[in-house]
């Protein structure tokens, strides 16, 4: 055998990367990289000719494939996009949980409460101007944490805006990289774009996550993509979320669209359906039932003061600012701030010391304006709601990283690279190898025998 | 003992069953040599088991062979302790020759690509074992570095297994 022989022979084993051995080699050095899946190689009709000169061999069909279970991996871009929801919603709720902070020192239920008293102490003494004082600061207590629950929720939807459009910013470079493998994988032979086919299967996982989306695989490993009935991606074309934003009294709400097509995409799991729920149903649904309660109050605590009479004997005169019109700009009358004697708590002319007016005031803590309901009711019914929403949210949460934790492990166990398996490839191997030299020693000896004989 | 003549034809008849049975265990080698490149160990185990049939059978034959070569030797005058095909070929000149020369001729071009080929083999292998040899290493590394590390008496920090295969020298 010549020298060139020899190189030729060691360039072949070395140049054939998708043997077996070179499959163990990169199953092995990626044990600890994220979405690898294993790798087996299949053999199917390679040739060899040998020429004239030298040794000429072509490795034709010998194909790598991932090993992986389909089942498993369309389930879990399914989960994912449960997870995505669930993960973002438990990090959105519970602050709208602290807004509400109950139960709290400066929550809106402690204000009503000391604000209702503060009526029942007057009632008692009409005449103290100290009570009065003390009312008027309760008023303006209340009328305060009304305006910081509003204006913290509007500051959380109005961030959640822009979260939306980030996530979308975030899904359409996916999408980008999507649409360029999929260009690719046309053009590659099946049986050499495993690595791509990993950084898809990578994109897919992310982009399940942010957005609930229909994956369907088509020729050659690429993918069609639907998402809430509009299409996203197929091997032929590519469309991209866009963000309308619509301001109304300082709170801006999202509404994700597709550039081609007049569908909108219905939103409803992911990240992003997480985001668009919080930010356009779930939070101007608690800002409008705190806009009710604000209005309601100041409406029911006005129409009962205006009939009644102040120390002065002057009667119709309002106790909070009737121009309200949500729980953001609800104040104490300016008048009232500055002057306590104006709170009227007689319901008689002349009878400065009668606190029948006051009573009655107090005694809207028990009334039902509130939809049928008592304020304290109505008011308990959104904590509750919230308090349900995170609750329930995290029991979610919980099952759903269980659920992700038994795919992911089944997923491992199927494509995952075990170093003790590949161990004991490599070591049948060793066996078979040396098994094979023993055998071409033995073969080699008895050839030279023969051909002393010749 | 048969006449010279006899020896010959018999001896043309068994180089001609081995002619066949080289040509045979060539195509095997060959086989096999597709599998070492393809590490498909199934066909290699396959082809291992045919080869090794074949070379009991050749060394049988062979042997018969020989003990023909010895007598046809002793017949012809040949006193050598070890008859070879071209000395008996020299021997011989009843027009038989020209067939046994062929025959010959066939066999050493055939040994001598079993041979080329068996060369080939033995460095495939030679370079697969060491491929395993290098990866087994890698493993027991990965192994080596999962290991608890200790810095200090008492102290036991976390593995940290950063050995790849583009650490091993190969």
């Amino acid at each position: 055998m010549s020298g060139s022989d020899i190189l030729n022979i060691s360039k072949i084993a070395m140049d054939n990367s998708n043997s077996a051995i070179a499959s163990t080699a990169k199953n092995i050095s990626n044990v600890n990289t994220e979405g690898y899946k294993r790798r087996r190689i299949d053999f199917t009709g390679y040739q060899q000719e040998t020429g004239s000169i030298g040794l000429n061999l072509q490795y034709g069909e010998a194909t790598v494939s991932r090993i992986r279970e389909q089942f498993v991996d369309a389930k879990i871009l399914q989960e994912n996009q449960n997870l995505g929801k669930y993960q973002t919603d438990s990090l959105i709720l519970p602050q709208i949980e602290d807004i509400f902070g109950e139960p709290n020192e400066a929550s809106l239920n402690n204000m009503l409460s000391q604000f209702w008293s503060a009526w029942n102490d007057l009632a008692v003494d009409p005449e103290n101007l100290a009570d009065r004082n003390i009312l008027v600061d309760k008023g303006q207590n209340l009328a305060s944490a009304f305006t910081r629950v509003h204006s913290d929720l509007k500051s959380l939807q109005n961030q959640i805006s822009l979260d939306i459009e980030g996530k979308v910013d975030e899904i359409n470079n996916v999408l980008g990289q999507l649409d360029k493998i999929n260009g690719m994988l046309r053009n590659i032979r099946v049986g050499t774009h495993e690595d791509l086919l990993d950084e898809r299967d990578m994109l897919l996982n992310k982009l399940t996550q942010m957005v609930n989306a229909d994956v369907t695989l088509v020729d050659n490993g690429a993918v069609n993509i639907t998402s809430g009935g509009v299409v996203l991606l197929s091997p032929s074309f590519k469309n991209t979320l866009s963000v309308e934003t619509d301001i109304q009294d300082g709170f801006i709400t999202s509404t994700v669209q597709v550039e081609k097509g007049t569908v909108q995409p219905e939103l409803l799991k992911g990240e992003l359906g997480s985001l668009v729920q919080l930010n356009s149903e779930i939070i101007p649904d608690y800002v409008a039932q705190v806009d009710a309660m604000a209005i309601n109050v100041t409406q029911e605590v006005n129409q009962v003061h205006r009939t009644g009479y102040n120390l002065d004997g002057v009667t119709g005169v309002d106790f909070f600012d009737p121009t309200v019109t949500s729980a953001g700009n609800m104040r104490v009358s300016q008048a009232l701030t500055l002057d306590s004697t104006l709170v009227a708590a007689s319901d008689t002319s002349g009878e400065a010391g009668n606190g029948n007016l006051a009573q009655k005031i107090a005694d809207l803590k028990s009334d039902t304006f509130m939809d049928g309901m008592t304020l304290d009711n109505y008011y308990s019914g959104i904590i509750t709601d919230v308090g349900n929403r995170v609750q329930e949210n995290n029991f979610l949460l919980t099952s759903q990283e269980k659920v992700m934790t038994n795919l992911k492990n089944q997923q491992d166990s199927v494509s995952g690279v075990s170093n003790d398996e590949e161990m004991t490839n490599l070591i049948k191997y060793q066996q078979s190898y040396q098994a094979a030299a023993r055998l071409v020693t033995t073969s080699r000896d008895l050839m030279d025998i023969l051909m002393n004989m010749v | 003992m048969a006449g010279p003549d006899i020896l010959i034809r018999q001896l043309s008849e068994k180089l001609a069953e081995e002619l066949k049975m080289y040509r045979e265990l060539a195509s095997i080698l060959r086989q096999k040599q597709k599998t070492i490149i393809a590490n498909n160990l199934g066909d290699l185990q396959d082809t291992m088991i045919l080869e090794q049939d074949l070379l009991e059978e050749i060394a049988l034959l062979a042997g018969v062979r020989d003990t023909l070569s010895l007598d046809l030797g002793h017949l012809l005058g040949l006193r050598d302790k070890r008859i070879t095909l071209t000395k008996l070929i020299a021997k011989i000149d009843n027009g038989e020759e020209d067939v046994l020369t062929v025959l010959r001729d066939d066999m050493k071009k055939e040994l001598e690509t079993i041979q080329q080929i068996n060369r080939e083999n033995a460095k495939l292998l030679e370079f697969a074992i060491f491929s395993i040899h290098e990866l087994v290493g890698t493993i027991m590394g990965f192994r080596k570095n999962e290991a608890p590390v200790y810095t200090l008496t008492g102290t036991l920090q976390k593995s940290t297994a950063e050995s790849t295969i583009f650490n091993v020298k190969i």
